[in-house]
């Protein structure tokens, strides 16, 4: 494993200095070892909206805990937990603050997040009040394992906390860097990168490449300190990325392509920020699509072992990560494939209650197709 | 200055050769000295095809005997019956922490031994006469434990059992019902049973043949099996779970394996004894090399003992600590806990031995993990 990453990141260096070489007229510049930018002895950096809804993220999710605790869930405040209204969250600046989760979800699953919300509150208020156990085809609760913890599912034993959190990585926030940050229309040739924005100390560029940056949600210093990642930092695709590093190097190679980005589009030589980009998306998917095998390991065990609690926590989980490739622009499993696997291989029509060891199967074997690297590595991750 | 010459290229040479990816698999490779494939040989030959034969053939004469059971429902066909329930359950015993290739792939324990049954819908099914086993749902009402329920439970004596199956409303949707788990759990043993023989799937060979000790090689896979079932199973279900090791020290008895049988015991020393023979590599009179002659060739200290013995002993010593447990255990568990106790931190005592000292003496990365994280 070690031989490959150090070669990649041989081909890393090779690209680089290739591309340095075709540069030559461009002016000299140097590529910091951290994500901090300065111009005039101050911060250029600002990604606080995105914090912003890292947060709300996290408060949704601790609410939807709750209810898989036991506790009667509002539907409205689900809802405007969502939309941030009408003061919805603990933290009062992030009802003081401008930013929402609805209004950036990609338009394909607002409304599916909106029905897994209502439904989270239907079934935790069912289980509240009349302790109902989940059965085939019956919202409820179930244990994982012996753990003495429940989780709320809906009748087809998706998991609401995981369909909720784990899906809106992927439809605001990867959806958000791949489509939005990362796209022509904000980083491309048209964008302004002469002049600073009234008021701030960034050009228009400079701050979209920051936005999409934040949605990663990692200290600038990472992942260079110890811990690698703060315990304040361990949710959405931070912990994925680190979690998947020691067999994939993807801390590094995330983090190596954000900040040269940063430095070449400062710098304006843009061939070398292009090439960036197409790296963080290629690293961006394979976090999923690795995380989403890792996933398919643990539901095999627990298919194996009859714990269909942790079973359907699992492959909620898994469900997610491989739906959240669909954002990629350029993704390397085409959609027909991600259909498949949604609703045949996880199950009839996504029923996890018929889900087979074949089909589990299937979906590692499509998935370690489409991503080569993951081969190797596709029983240990 | 010829000679520092050569010396110069002799080192341009080294170093060249030891930057390329090949060198560093070499030495790799040096380490792995010992052949572990006629381990691998002994252990499919002398302890996991026995075992899935012995349980093929006593899950085949439980099928003909509940075959009789079905046709004349009457005390001596009951009690046929019950004897060859008991010997089959007892003989699953000893294969049933093999949860690796076939068994893995059919998932073999969650459709043979989910317990406790749910005798509830079981009930359910019978009213309604709606009967599908093969679906995940199903896996707690069929298998060994719902035989025992039908065996055991469905009445508190023996003639009310067989009135159940005469003279009730239900007592043919029971009869078909009975006849199906029947059916399902001789499928699923035979299925995984062939894929194993040499006429069949041959995953024998496939197991001789993965003799590394990565993640997905035969040891790996078998000394994880084996730590995660002896955890989560004969520490756990078995014991752990009705003595309310996971409920804050409420007791569950109905929880127990054989709960209306009340052979928990037994099948828990059945059990152990299954293990300490896998450990041997042996299966009643047939006996090779084992995982503990391979331990012990390694040479591995613990405490100024050799790990294997050390392993050994403890298992003998969980062993008879389990049997200690006073029989019927759902009733010792509210009467007298305390021998089960006892055997339950033995047990757990073992399981470190297992999960810690022996899988890294073995060089085996435990790579199951609790499912409590996030």
């Amino acid at each position: 494993m070690k031989t490959k990453i150090l070669s990649l990141l041989g081909i890393i260096i090779f690209l680089n200095s290739c591309i340095d070489d075709e540069q030559e007229k461009l002016p000299e510049f140097t590529i910091p070892t951290t994500y901090e930018f300065e111009r005039d002895g101050a911060s250029t950096v600002n990604f606080q909206g995105q914090t912003d809804r890292l947060n709300m993220l996290s408060e949704l999710k601790a609410y939807l805990v709750s209810g898989d605790q036991g506790t009667n869930l509002s539907s409205q405040k689900l809802l405007e937990m969502y939309a941030n209204e009408n003061a919805p969250f603990e933290d009062a600046t992030l009802n003081s603050s401008s930013k929402q989760l609805e209004d950036k979800t990609n338009p394909s699953e607002v409304g599916f997040v909106k029905e897994l919300l209502v439904q989270a509150a239907e079934v935790s208020a069912d289980v509240a009040e009349n302790n109902t156990l989940a059965t085939e085809g019956v919202a409820g609760k179930i244990e994982r394992g012996t753990s003495g913890n429940f989780i709320n599912i809906n009748e087809k034993g998706w998991e609401f906390t995981q369909f909720i959190e784990k899906g809106l990585m992927g439809s605001v926030f990867y959806h958000q860097i791949f489509n939005v940050y990362l796209s022509d229309s904000k980083i491309g040739s048209e964008v302004d990168n002469e002049n600073l924005v009234e008021g701030e100390n960034y050009t228009q560029m400079e701050h979209h490449w920051d936005e999409a940056f934040g949605y990663l949600g990692v200290p600038v210093d990472f992942p260079n300190v110890n811990p690698v990642l703060p315990d304040e930092y361990k949710r959405f695709w931070a912990n994925y990325t680190n979690g998947r590093d020691p067999l994939l190097g993807t801390n590094k190679m995330l983090v190596d392509a954000y900040i040269t980005g940063r430095a070449a589009i400062t710098a304006q030589n843009y061939p070398l920020k292009n090439a960036q980009r197409e790296i963080i998306i290629d690293a961006h998917e394979l976090v999923s699509a690795a995380t989403a095998v890792h996933y398919i390991n643990s539901s095999m065990n627990s298919l194996n072992a009859g714990d269909q609690g942790s079973l359907f926590h699992s492959l909620s989980e898994a469900y997610a990560f491989v739906k959240a490739l669909q954002f990629s622009p350029r993704k390397k499993i085409d959609q027909a494939q991600i259909n498949e696997i949604l609703q045949e291989d996880f199950g009839s029509d996504g029923d996890f209650w018929t889900i087979t060891m074949e089909g589990l199967e299937n979906v590692k074997n499509k998935l370690t197709t489409a991503y080569p690297v993951l081969k190797d590595v596709k029983d240990e991750i | 200055m010829k000679f520092k010459y050569l010396f110069f290229l002799l080192l341009m040479v080294t170093g060249f050769i030891c930057l390329l990816p090949s060198c560093v698999e070499d030495e790799k490779n040096e380490k792995i000295t010992l052949d572990r494939s006629p381990l691998l040989q002994s252990i499919a030959d002398n302890v996991i095809l026995p075992g899935y034969e012995n349980l093929h053939i006593d899950v085949t004469e439980m099928e003909a005997s509940i075959e009789q059971f079905l046709e004349n429902p009457a005390p001596n066909t009951l009690d046929q019956t019950r004897s060859d329930f008991e010997k089959a359950y007892h003989s699953w015993q000893v294969v049933a922490f093999f949860e690796f290739g076939p068994a893995f792939t059919e998932t073999l324990r969650a459709n043979v031994n989910t317990f406790p049954t749910d005798y509830f819908s079981i009930e359910n099914a019978v009213q309604s006469g709606e009967i599908d086993l093969n679906k995940l749902s199903s896996q707690n009402k069929k298998g060994f434990p719902a035989l025992d329920y039908f065996f055991y439970g469905v009445g508190d004596t023996d003639e009310t059992i067989l009135e159940k199956f005469t003279t009730d409303p239900y007592s043919d949707h029971r009869k078909a019902y009975l006849a199906a788990v029947s059916e399902d759990l001789f499928a699923k043993v035979d299925k995984v049973y062939k894929e194993w023989m040499a006429s069949g799937g041959n995953f024998r060979q496939t197991f001789i043949d993965k003799d590394g000790t990565d993640v997905g090689s035969s040891m790996g896979l078998m000394v994880n099996a084996l730590s995660e079932y002896y955890e989560r199973i004969t520490r756990d279900a078995r014991i752990g779970i009705p003595l309310g090791k996971r409920s804050q020290g409420v007791i569950i008895p109905q929880n127990a394996e054989a709960y209306y049988s009340g052979t928990s015991v037994s099948l828990a020393t059945k059990n152990l004894d299954g293990i300490i023979d896998f450990f041997l590599g042996k299966n009643g009179q047939q006996d090779g090399e084992g995982l503990y002659d391979y331990l012990k060739s390694l040479n591995h200290e613990y405490e100024g003992e050799l790990l294997a013995d050390v392993l050994i002993n403890n298992l003998e010593e969980a062993k008879s600590k389990v049997a200690d447990i006073p029989s019927p255990f759902s009733e010792s568990v509210k009467t007298n806990p305390q021998p089960a106790e006892i055997a339950h931190s033995q047990l757990q005592k073992t399981l470190i031995l297992i999960k810690v000292d022996m899988a890294s003496a073995l060089g085996i990365l435990i790579s199951y993990q609790d499912n409590d994280g996030d």
